[in-house]
């Protein structure tokens, strides 16, 4: 029994160990932090008129700001970081680049090798957002070398090459160097400018599904009205009924409104949330055809379809009258139903 | 051999029982301790805000309804709302479900939100107690109030999931309140998922004592009661041992109700919350990773720290007693109606991990150590070798209900920094340490009577004082 006791004993007092390292390594760690963030503080308040003078008035040279420590890089990179996300200024941004160029770019070059994920992720951000050209060639060497990175820091790469080498981004985009899903390419695809995404498009069919599912939202999105030629190439495939939804979808919401002949099949589509975005893309066309259509899609058998139809149809012009008539005169409970939840403000 | 022999190796033997099952409790937290650790450690100095801003500019943040049961919340409801109409989100409504409540919540809402009777079709995809009246804001088009019949918080649930327009809900408490940027990072886990994810949970934090104004915290602080505060320790070891570490292999079994995100299909195909149970939230989740599990869909719950809810916490033994009672009774209930998950491969890691370590720990546990408890002050009376027992079960449950929670104060401190002046953390380390002596046996005596009110089959919410969270 002392044995097994014994043993025991043993056992608590290492775990106590454990925890006890765990202890105080976390309380070193807070003390570490908590000091830095106060020199950091203490130093941006300190030269805060400073870097007005400087960034906004231009009234001194950057030479007195220039960090003598590692503290004051950091506390550098952050007030210049928090001027560039809450003004939006060509001038603060120029004054802020040349002060980045000369006092800044080897901490950006060591912070992107820095062992630590959060540091890397960080200064990946900072690229963007300071358009730090550069960077561009570590991001290359970065993309081109063998080390595993996070799928965050590798759309992050990739963003940037985008911004950087605005014609040269395409092979970046559909050979990653990891499986990428539809949102990771909404991520990379939604920032992209209507001459980068048509230069895209023009690869389309020869792209993975999921980036022409995420082309043709992004299109919609951006209201990229000059692609709308792409979207109405969707509405005809036979063998993708997920792409017609979303050209269908987007094409409303750029307001748009494809030739006739091209919409009125899926208004009796047998997919019922073809019939659904038809709903909303007549809500667009002339008068007479949206009231003529919007009526039948009034009474779908699909509660979402029927509720679209009702909205789209107040919109149009005269639309609470049309409701009207269809409360008047439709022989369907459905359509019936509908159109007075409608006039009365469901 | 005498009975008193016989007595005395028994006794002896059930010391041994207890010492090594509160071993293997230990083993099993410093091994979480450590996982959260490092993955807090990986995103130390991360800059969330930018992500924040990167996640909504890439505009594919799902649509959410955000669901909030209301019983007699007219203390917290209005801070609640507001802070609800000022989260940064590119698109969600706000459905208000009034279940029968007999104070003025639904004449406070309709007052401030000035809101009016329209006439809407909702789809009974679950069944409920029948409706009332459905109001609108003229103010704030995305704010919905429902009314009622009295059917409990899951009922009310289900009815605001009937009403909700959005593939996404949210389920919030009528007293929390969230912080502006608490829906863009609870759904980031769903979004980066490409769908996979089906439920998150946020961090739920304690809003006694804080300044509120207009639904917001303006400032933390931490309040004066020494209850609270224990309350508020006790949180942070929950959210930073258990679910981060749970989260990071797809183990969690609880998120909680407070505030979680679901998908709303997945919820209805499973029939949505359960009204047999008073644990109806974690009901839900171990529902739903049972379907998936069946389905052999690779589908994941996980919890998320970074998004906070604030709450109020019960100021009183006898609201908190209340409170600790039901959330063991619901435990348990939960636990119990799939217990065919328990240890069955079937399941996978849930039933071979995350349901025994629930089971035999989080939901047995309180018995193995209140009958500990008591082992060790007879110990102490029987003297000799049993005074060794005692010294060492005293060393465990210091260990195990001190020490861990003086790391969680340590860890929110450095990772979250929620309390940041020294004085405060200080009073949360130096009351971490007083858990063990008292606030610990408490609950556990509470969440033992938690498991007896399961097995009577006895189901009440019952009433806790709502104060508030806002500045009066």
């Amino acid at each position: 029994m002392n044995t097994t006791l014994f043993v025991i004993a043993v056992g608590i007092l290492f775990i106590l160990v454990i925890i006890l390292g765990l202890f105080s390594l976390i309380l070193v760690n807070q003390l570490k932090t908590t000091k830095r963030r106060a020199k950091i503080d203490a130093y941006i308040k300190r030269t805060e008129s400073d870097w007005y003078l400087y960034l906004i008035e231009g009234e001194i040279d950057m030479d007195v700001l220039a960090p003598s420590n590692s503290v004051e890089i950091e506390a550098a990179d952050e007030v210049l970081y928090r001027l560039q996300k809450n003004f939006n200024s060509k001038r603060i941004h120029t004054q802020a680049f040349h002060f980045i160029e000369t006092y800044l770019e080897g901490f950006y070059h060591n912070a992107l090798k820095s062992k630590k994920w959060s540091i890397r992720m960080n200064t990946l951000q900072r690229i963007i957002v300071f358009n730090l050209q550069f960077m561009l060639n570590d991001i290359e060497a970065m993309i081109r070398n063998n080390k595993t990175y996070t799928k965050e820091e590798v759309l992050l790469m990739y963003k940037i090459i985008a911004m950087m080498k605005p014609t040269k981004f395409i092979p970046y985009f559909l050979n990653p160097t990891l499986p990428l899903g539809e949102f990771d390419y909404r991520r990379l695809i939604t920032p992209l400018s209507e001459k980068q995404l048509a230069l895209l498009a023009r690869q389309f069919d020869e792209v993975p599904v999921v980036v022409k599912h995420v082309i043709i939202d992004v299109i919609g999105d951006k209201h990229y009205i000059g692609l709308l030629p792409l979207l109405e190439y969707c509405l005809d495939s036979e063998k993708n009924p997920e792409m017609r939804i979303r050209a269908l979808k987007s094409i409303a919401r750029i307001d748009a409104f494809p030739e006739i002949t091209k919409t009125e099949r899926f208004v009796t589509s047998p997919i019922w949330e073809e019939r659904l975005m038809a709903a909303k893309l007549f809500a667009n066309a002339p008068f007479e055809i949206a009231y003529e259509k919007l009526k039948i899609l009034l009474t779908d058998p699909v509660y979402q379809v029927r509720k679209q139809a009702a909205v789209s149809l107040r919109t149009i012009r005269t639309g609470d009258i049309a409701l009207q008539n269809v409360v008047q005169d439709s022989t369907d409970t459905y359509a019936v139903e509908m159109a007075n939840e409608m006039l009365k403000g469901g | 051999m005498d009975i008193s022999t016989v007595t005395s190796s028994m006794f002896a033997f059930y010391g041994y029982i207890i010492l090594v099952y509160m071993i293997i409790v230990l083993i099993a937290y410093t091994s979480m301790l450590i996982v959260a650790l490092v993955q807090l450690k990986k995103e130390h100095r991360l800059d969330k805000h930018m992500i924040d801003e990167e996640n909504i500019k890439s505009l594919y943040a799902q649509p959410v309804s955000i669901i909030v049961p209301a019983y007699n919340e007219e203390a917290g409801i209005i801070s609640n709302v507001f802070s609800l109409l000022t989260l940064h989100y590119p698109q969600y409504e706000v459905i208000v479900v009034n279940d029968g409540s007999s104070d003025a919540t639904e004449a406070i809402m309709i007052e401030h939100f000035q809101m009016k009777p329209v006439k809407r079709t909702v789809r009974m995809l679950l069944e409920t107690e029948p409706y009332g009246q459905i109001f609108q804001s003229e103010i704030h088009p995305n704010l919905s109030l429902l009314t009622k019949e009295n059917g409990g918080k899951a009922d009310a649930l289900n009815a605001g999931i009937n009403l909700s327009r959005f593939p996404y809900f949210c389920s919030m408490d009528g007293d929390s309140i969230l912080d502006e940027s608490s829906l863009i990072r609870v759904m980031k886990p769903i979004i980066e998922s490409n769908k996979k994810v089906i439920a998150t949970g946020g961090n739920v934090r304690i809003a006694n004592g804080s300044d509120v104004q207009m639904g917001k915290v303006t400032n933390v602080h931490l309040p004066s009661e020494t209850l609270v505060v224990m309350q508020i320790i006790e949180y942070m070891r929950a959210f930073f041992m258990g679910r981060i570490a749970l989260s990071r292999h797809n183990l969690v079994l609880i998120i909680s109700g407070a505030f979680s995100v679901f998908s709303k299909q997945e919820v209805i195909d499973v029939g949505g919350y359960s009204r047999k149970t008073v644990g109806e939230d974690m009901e839900l989740v171990v529902r739903l990773h049972h379907q998936a599990r069946k389905d052999q869909h690779e589908k994941e719950i996980v919890f998320t720290p970074d998004p906070v809810c604030w709450t109020e916490s019960p100021a009183d033994f006898a609201g908190l007693r209340m409170q600790r009672k039901r959330w063991h009774q619901g435990l348990a209930e939960s636990l119990w109606a799939h217990k065919t998950m328990l240890l069955n491969p079937k399941y996978g890691s849930v039933g071979m991990v995350s349901f025994p370590y629930f089971f035999f720990i989080e939901l047995l546990g309180p018995v193995i150590e209140l009958s500990g408890y008591l082992f060790m002050l007879i110990s102490i009376f029987m003297g000799d070798a049993h005074l060794l027992f005692a010294v060492m079960l005293g060393m465990l449950f210091i260990l195990y209900g001190s020490m861990f929670s003086m790391t969680s104060v340590l860890l929110d401190a450095w990772s979250q920094d929620t309390f940041p002046k020294i004085q405060d953390l200080t009073r949360l380390l130096i009351l971490s340490l007083t858990e063990a002596l008292w606030y610990r046996p408490l609950t556990l005596i509470w969440r033992v009577e938690g498991i007896l009110a399961a097995m009577r089959g006895k189901r009440s919410w019952g009433t806790i004082e709502r104060r508030g969270l806002e500045n009066k």
